[in-house]
């Protein structure tokens, strides 16, 4: 099994150069069966990963570009009069599928962004008072251009918090920039890309990351992060309980990943800056979502051993 | 307009610390500047709504000149003085509160608040003002705490908890300071204000003009006796003498502005007329504030040497405070209660102390011709005139009939009605009419005995005045008239002898002392007072000298670089035991055994070079010090596979037998490698 997680990053390294670590928290976000966001400027491979994820984690995938028109049924589908049959025949939206991508989902009016937001953290829609399962498994991966950014309208904390993990991408270092300059485009690589998982498979991994041992002494240590966020005043407030559930889940996928079956304080820690940094907000920082440098400075804070 | 806003927490404490340090001092100060104090308060209020905004320079540069033209104004010019420079802190203090544009000006009130919650001591030192200045010293540190959270602390009454918290904390430190702290006197002192003399003893007296003495519930001092307390007979706390008379009041001849502190000691020449025989008592006394020089002691007394202290230059063995009694007041005495005083009488004194103006009274001359021409002798005479109080129909009233020109003869023949003052002032001039020296006295007389704390309060409602009769031989001898009319008056205090006229004060409905006969109200008071007593004995009372004397009962040759030293030892082994305090409650937070080799493997570490950072994992660790320390990485690698494994995996974290032997195995590598 440890061989096919590992297939599957490489795979998905061969599309998105130099990028490792963000591949393994994106694979670990799907791990723990929640839903990503990608945050980064336009260019820097936000669709690339997305699409690469979707490709090799075998899932049906859909993908909506989210503009400032964008109205819910184009998200959730609508029923259309049929002439023949005389009847409404209701046609899915993209939303019926596994894997979706939601481009640029701050470009969308909160209404369109909040028809998302539902079918994520209900797993189902009732569009025209019925009542429709969505697939299962199902991600949403979403890309958003950093807030300050024209034309965009800033997700409310509270939908920001329906998202696991938030990631961001970065420029690729020198080497990884060289090599995406001299390789072949990109889109051709995407297209060639294997499933190196099926549905099952995928399973059966989210069901064992849940069964990755966590010891009383990383409870500590976990408790004691999530108290010093809610103690130390450069945090405007602390983490919330969900946010400390999130945290440890994402931890339990890390360490799957790194074919361990019981967490290390440094699985915490890797993925510590994704999950927290848009739960919490500076307190210098009046408008802004994220902790920024703050989660360095929690870690470098609070030791492993209490 | 500005950068700095004043935390929320630090402005609701700093305006309740300005009330409560300013309530105190309201009475004293001139009613505009109370309302200055409300309105600087509101201002400062809508400042922090953002409604008004802080006044310009021109407005302040006003209100501070206004402010001191008023104090000017409001005190009639008498600008030195303690009450109108406390009034002038007062304005300062408020008025800063409407220029706090910075952290700085903030900092400024805060310690103005502290610096006014202590002048409240310049004017009162009971145990209940000592009270609520502490409780202002705990909201003006709220204040100071506030200011140095951030917005985001919301809850005023949690500062207000740790502020309190800090105040409990600081006692210990606190009463170092107190009993150790190398006391000084004073480099300079504020007059007082001197209005308003208190009631009791003055120093003039015209009976014949009192129409209702007016009692006081007032302390007037409280004397601590080492032995065994005299009979209420023997305690005539004398305090001045009065010799001149000029047929309706009696004065006293010096000035005393002439007479004493010409000479710097202590002792004129002429004490060497006063013979002391023994039954000596020594007895300290703590005076109340009176505002006047007198010092009240039993008779031929000799007063502690203190730089205030002098005796009168004028031969009535008179003891005075050279600047007047503005505070508390101690000092010891020692009174021989036999004694012999002036025996020689100078002509000088002679003259003065027979001196009567002409053709005044009339039928008491005759009284006392005739009487005269019967005695025997001199003292038979003054039995005469006693008896003579004794026979007739004397009352004993404090609201005696108001009497003519001729008060005297009014007095002795028809009223026959009044206190202390009239028998006195009668008998005087019947020796004097006779040719006796002889002279009032004006003191207090018995004293209510505390046995709680074993000491006499005598209050203001025992003032008392009697003669003293000079007989050739025995010197200045102590007859009181009064005795004669009224015995309870002497043995049982002023209270039962007017018990059938009910005026014993009759204008205090409210003092604790007319209802002695309630006798848990009688005990609840004399506890109250033992306190009171204590407190002023151990902690008002504590100069340099008690300092002295009370630390010298446990130290040996003790002075002020020592006493400073003793301090500081204080100080550090309390702070040491804080010290340790905390670093005990931070070792034993329970450690589980695996945790504890590892952080022992750590130092071990440690003392390569390579320490931990706080919040390193352990794997993170591990592969940096592989890298510095490639010899080091397998031993390293080992401990902590079985540290990580043990903690994290199999969550045995008291079982440390694996990892002992892999910390063990490191040590000898590490070791060995340093070799």
């Amino acid at each position: 099994m440890q061989d096919v997680i590992q297939h599957t990053i490489a795979q998905i390294g061969t599309v998105l150069l130099g990028k490792e670590s963000q591949i393994k928290l994106a694979l670990a976000c799907l791990l723990s069966r929640g839903h990503l966001l990608i945050e980064d400027l336009p260019g820097m491979g936000k669709t690339t990963l997305s699409q690469a994820l979707a490709r090799v984690l075998g899932l049906s995938y859909s993908r909506i570009q989210f503009t400032s028109d964008l109205l819910p049924a184009d998200i959730l589908g609508t029923s259309i009069f049929d002439q023949h049959s005389g009847e409404f025949n209701f046609i899915p939206g993209p939303i019926f599928n596994q894997l979706i991508l939601a481009d640029e989902i701050n470009r969308a009016t909160p209404k369109s962004q909040s028809a998302l937001l539902e079918a994520m953290e209900e797993q189902q829609v009732t569009i025209e008072g019925a009542t429709r399962p969505l697939p299962s498994p199902f991600f949403v991966i979403a890309t958003q251009n950093p807030n300050n950014q024209g034309g965009t309208f800033a997700l409310p904390e509270s939908q920001l918090d329906r998202f696991l993990m938030r990631i961001e991408l970065g420029y690729p270092d020198p080497a990884a920039e060289r090599q995406l300059l001299k390789g072949e485009d990109r889109r051709h690589v995407l297209g060639r890309l294997q499933p190196t998982l099926d549905a099952d498979q995928l399973s059966e991994l989210q069901n064992r990351c849940q069964q990755v041992k966590v010891s009383d002494a990383l409870l500590d240590y976990v408790q004691r992060l999530v108290l010093y966020t809610r103690q130390a005043p450069e945090f405007a407030y602390g983490l919330s309980p969900r946010g400390a559930l999130a945290l440890l889940s994402c931890a339990k996928s890390w360490a799957l990943i790194d074919d361990r079956l019981y967490v290390v304080p440094e699985d915490v820690q890797a993925v510590l800056p994704s999950v927290v940094e848009h739960r919490l907000r500076e307190t210098a920082d009046f408008s802004g979502h994220g902790a920024g440098g703050l989660t360095q400075r929690l870690l470098s804070k609070v030791d492993i051993i209490g | 307009m500005t950068g700095f806003q004043i935390p929320r927490n630090s402005l609701v404490w700093m305006l309740a610390a300005q009330i409560a340090v300013i309530v105190p001092h309201v009475p004293r100060l001139p009613v505009w500047v109370t309302l200055i104090c409300v309105g600087c308060g509101l201002w400062r209020v809508m400042v922090y709504q953002g409604r008004w905004s802080y006044p310009g320079r021109w407005t302040k540069v006003v209100f501070v000149i206004a402010g001191l033209v008023g104090i000017g104004v409001g005190y009639q010019g008498r600008v030195y003085g303690l009450e109108p420079a406390v009034a002038l802190l007062v304005i300062a203090f408020v008025l800063k509160l409407l220029e706090m544009q910075h952290k700085r000006d903030a900092y400024i009130v805060i310690l103005l608040g502290y610096f006014v919650a202590i002048t409240e001591f310049l004017f009162f030192q009971s145990i209940p003002y000592a009270l609520y200045i502490l409780f202002s010293v705990v909201l003006i540190t709220a204040a100071l705490i506030g200011l140095n959270q951030t917005q985001s602390h919301r809850q005023p009454l949690k500062t207000l908890k740790l502020a309190a918290t800090l105040m409990v904390q600081s006692i210990p430190m606190m009463l170092v300071l107190f009993v150790l702290f190398p006391r000084i006197s004073p480099l300079w002192t504020v007059p007082l204000e001197s209005q308003a003399a208190k009631s009791g003893v003055t120093d003039r007296m015209s009976p014949g003009d009192i129409a209702s003495l007016s009692l006081s519930p007032e302390l007037a001092f409280k004397a601590s006796f080492n032995g065994p307390v005299p009979g209420p007979s023997q305690l005539y706390w004398r305090g001045l003498v009065l010799e001149n008379y000029d047929g309706k009041t009696w004065t006293r001849r010096t000035n005393l502005t002439d007479g004493i502190w010409r000479n710097k000691q202590s002792k004129p020449v002429w004490a060497k007329h006063i013979e002391r025989l023994g039954n000596t008592q020594s007895y300290s006394i703590i005076l109340e504030p009176t505002r006047q020089n007198w010092l009240f002691s039993l008779a031929a007394a000799d007063l502690s040497a203190n730089a205030d202290i002098a005796m009168l230059d004028d031969y009535t063995l008179a003891y005075v405070h050279r600047r007047g009694v503005t505070t508390k007041f101690k000092y010891a005495v020692t009174s021989d209660l036999e004694y012999r005083l002036e025996t020689d009488l100078s002509d000088e004194v002679r003259q003065r102390t027979t001196n009567l103006p002409s053709g005044s009274n009339p039928r008491a001359r005759e009284l006392a011709n005739l009487l005269y021409a019967a005695a025997t002798s001199d003292a038979d005479y003054v039995n005469r005139v006693l008896i003579y109080y004794a026979d007739e129909e004397f009352v004993y009233t404090l609201a005696p009939p108001v009497l003519g020109d001729n008060d005297i003869d009014e007095f002795l023949f028809d009223s026959q009605r009044g206190f202390c003052e009239h028998y006195a002032g009668s008998f005087v001039f019947m020796m004097r009419a006779a040719g006796i020296p002889a002279r009032i006295v004006l003191g207090y007389q018995g004293g209510e005995y505390n046995a709680l704390a074993n000491y006499i309060a005598v209050h203001q409602f025992d003032a008392h005045s009697w003669a003293e009769v000079w007989y050739e031989g025995r010197g200045w001898v102590r007859v009181d008239p009064t005795r004669m009319v009224s015995p309870e008056r002497i043995q049982r205090g002023l209270e039962s002898a007017v018990a059938d006229e009910n005026t014993f004060l009759a204008n205090s409905p409210l003092s604790w002392l007319k209802y002695r006969q309630l006798l848990w109200l009688q005990d609840l008071r004399q506890q109250l007072d033992a306190i009171g007593h204590y407190w002023d004995n151990w902690v008002v009372g504590y100069n340099p000298r008690t300092q002295l004397e009370f630390l010298s009962t446990y130290f040996e040759n003790i002075n002020a670089s020592r006493l400073g030293l003793l301090m500081l030892t204080t100080f550090f082994v309390l702070l040491g035991i804080v010290a340790l305090f905390v670093l005990r409650t931070r070792n034993t937070r329970l450690l589980t055994a695996v945790d504890q080799q590892y952080l022992r493997f750590c130092q071990l570490l440690a003392k390569q070079g390579l320490v931990r950072q706080t919040g390193e994992g352990p794997w993170s660790y591990n592969e940096r010090v592989s890298q510095t320390r490639p010899d080091l990485a397998p031993v390293v690698t080992r401990v902590t596979r079985e540290y990580t494994r043990m903690n994290y995996d199999l969550g045995a974290p008291n079982n440390s037998k694996a990892l002992k032997k892999a910390v063990s195995a490191f040590r000898i590598k590490a070791l060995t490698a340093n070799v």
